[in-house]
């Protein structure tokens, strides 16, 4: 009875080592991928709502605790993002997404910026920064995904 | 004419008061991530409200017992007892994210930090619920309610693919890259969120404010029927409007602010004035149901004199439960605690607690003694058996998917 439960204790023991680095491999990348997703996510909110803006068709007030949510949402992002120890083979990945999310962390906070009439950029600039971190953290995303 | 308005009166209220913060959080949470594909869960939670609220209410004005006096009556104190906590708890945790909702809405409204509207907010529901009738509390909150029919407007004015959405909604399967136990999670949080059991409790206990009687049955029958219906058409909306516009652009919903976002892009500042007004009515009329339902649960198991229509002094206690209750509720968001959070969790622990509301009133709906000719039929006795299972099957489920989807991930 007590052989058995030693064995069982061992299997798992040796099979945990066996099944530790790649699985840390992946659940580094997934956490990545997630923190991205929610980065970009924040990103596509405030695009909508520049656009709404530019259009005369948000308010003030509205537009900017939007954009507030969306500095949350992507502040967030980083710190998943930062928090994650990752394995040699994601830590350039890594990295790289540590950069795309702070980007995109600043493209949506000069958006709010503009938004409530303190940033000398037009509508155009701060669609454009933000145009491109979206595509930024997509191009990491592809990476990581492949 | 008389009855023809009030039948009418009572449905647009019950269309209004249909949706509140559980309603619109979940319906946009699920609609940016799944798509249409979890609107069944929405129908088989309108017909289950409209089931158990009509049995509650014939319940209440054939018998003269509101729910919570069944419970203790068919239960005992001990039973009944382990169901009071459980309700409360749920319900409490209900009244929360409503004041919650009320001040994320204040502060979209006008942008000061949603920390600030908390204690007003709280206090608002308090004087009402001190101040103001029980009928025209009802009436005035579910009628600004139906501003939220700017979502089903907004929908036609986005001009959706309607093939592409009645084939999601009619051929519904979990998309690609979502998991399967994270769609049944948030078919679970759907499903509570369409039969939350404060609903119940504010339904049947209102019957007796109103004293109805067996002549009220036909009119409250109308309110339930076509009224929920109409109401749950709403969250259907809410979704279809997240699903056309936030989710083609990977939007997550995070907050109450990008609830609005498809409202605005369609129609301009002017229906994102009325949505914001629909949703502060809304979370305010929920949360004053809320509140007076934790009051009614508390008075009605321990036989303390209870009801809107006797003044404060005459039923001390019943008010102050609903005084603390808020306060409770205030003092909780004041922590800064997410209420979109909050909210997310009360609709999975409203369904955890289903079974503990809806079987005592599928027994007494049974019971002769209580309701004489007018106990279940059998139409309405195999619907509600079917109800049942599917309530006991969804709150055990609740849990482990919760853990194994880390509340839906």
């Amino acid at each position: 009875m007590f052989g058995a439960a030693s064995s069982v204790l061992a299997v798992t023991l040796l099979g945990g080592c066996a099944w530790g680095p790649s699985s840390a491999d992946h659940a580094a990348a997934d956490h990545v991928a997630t923190a991205l997703d929610e980065a970009a996510s924040g990103v596509a909110v405030a695009t909508v709502v520049v656009e709404l803006v530019g259009q005369g068709r948000t308010t003030t007030p509205v537009a900017d605790v939007t954009l507030r949510d969306a500095i949350a949402d992507v502040a967030g992002a980083q710190r998943t993002v930062a928090d994650i120890v990752p394995t040699r083979d994601v830590a350039a990945l890594r990295a790289d997404a540590v950069q795309a999310v702070a980007d995109a962390l600043v493209a949506v906070a000069d958006a709010r910026a503009w938004v409530d009439g303190t940033s000398s950029d037009d509508e155009a600039g701060v669609a454009r920064a933000l145009d491109d971190a979206a595509r930024t953290i997509d191009a990491v995303g592809q990476d990581l995904g492949g | 004419m008389k009855k023809l308005f009030a039948v009418a009166l009572g449905v647009l209220t019950a269309i209004g008061g249909f949706v509140d913060i559980g309603d619109l959080v979940t319906n946009a949470v699920v609609g940016a991530r799944f798509g249409m594909s979890l609107a069944w869960v929405v129908v088989v939670g309108v017909v289950g409200i409209c089931l158990f609220a009509q049995m509650s209410g014939r319940v209440a004005a054939v018998s003269g017992r509101a729910t919570f006096e069944i419970i203790r009556e068919r239960l005992g104190p001990r039973v009944g007892g382990a169901n009071l906590v459980a309700s409360f708890l749920v319900t409490m945790l209900t009244l929360t994210a409503e004041i919650g909702g009320i001040a994320l809405a204040l502060e979209l409204a006008s942008s000061v930090e949603r920390r600030l509207w908390i204690p007003f907010a709280g206090l608002a529901v308090w004087l009402v619920l001190w101040r103001v009738k029980f009928s025209v509390l009802e009436n005035a909150a579910g009628l600004l309610g139906l501003a939220l029919v700017v979502f089903a407007v907004a929908l036609f004015q986005l001009g959706p693919d309607w093939d592409e959405l009645v084939r999601q909604v009619t051929h519904p399967s979990v998309p690609p890259d979502e998991a399967a136990p994270t769609y049944w999670y948030y078919a679970v949080a759907l499903f509570g969120a369409a039969m939350t059991p404060y609903e119940v409790f504010f339904f049947s206990s209102g019957a007796r404010e109103e004293r109805w009687t067996v002549e009220d049955l036909s009119t409250s029958r109308a309110n339930v029927l076509v009224g929920f219906p109409l109401g749950g058409l709403l969250s259907l909306a809410i979704a279809a409007c997240a699903t056309v516009v936030l989710l083609p652009r990977g939007i997550e919903v995070t907050s109450l602010s990008q609830i609005t976002l498809p409202v605005a892009l369609a129609g301009g500042k002017f229906l994102l004035a009325l949505v914001i007004l629909g949703i502060v009515a809304a979370t305010f009329g929920a949360a004053l149901e809320t509140a007076l339902s934790t009051g009614y649960t508390l008075a009605q198991f321990f036989g303390w004199s209870w009801g809107k229509y006797r003044r404060p002094a005459e039923a001390a206690r019943f008010h102050t439960a609903m005084l603390v209750a808020v306060v409770v509720g205030t003092l909780v968001l004041l922590t800064n605690v997410d209420p979109v959070a909050v909210t997310e969790y009360s609709v999975v622990f409203s369904a955890i607690a289903l079974p503990l509301t809806y079987l005592p009133i599928l027994v007494v709906a049974n019971d002769p003694e209580y309701m004489g000719e007018h106990v279940n039929g059998r139409a309405t006795n195999a619907l509600g058996l079917g109800y049942l299972v599917v309530i006991v099957v969804a709150s055990l489920a609740a849990i482990p998917l919760m853990v194994a989807t880390g509340a839906g991930g």
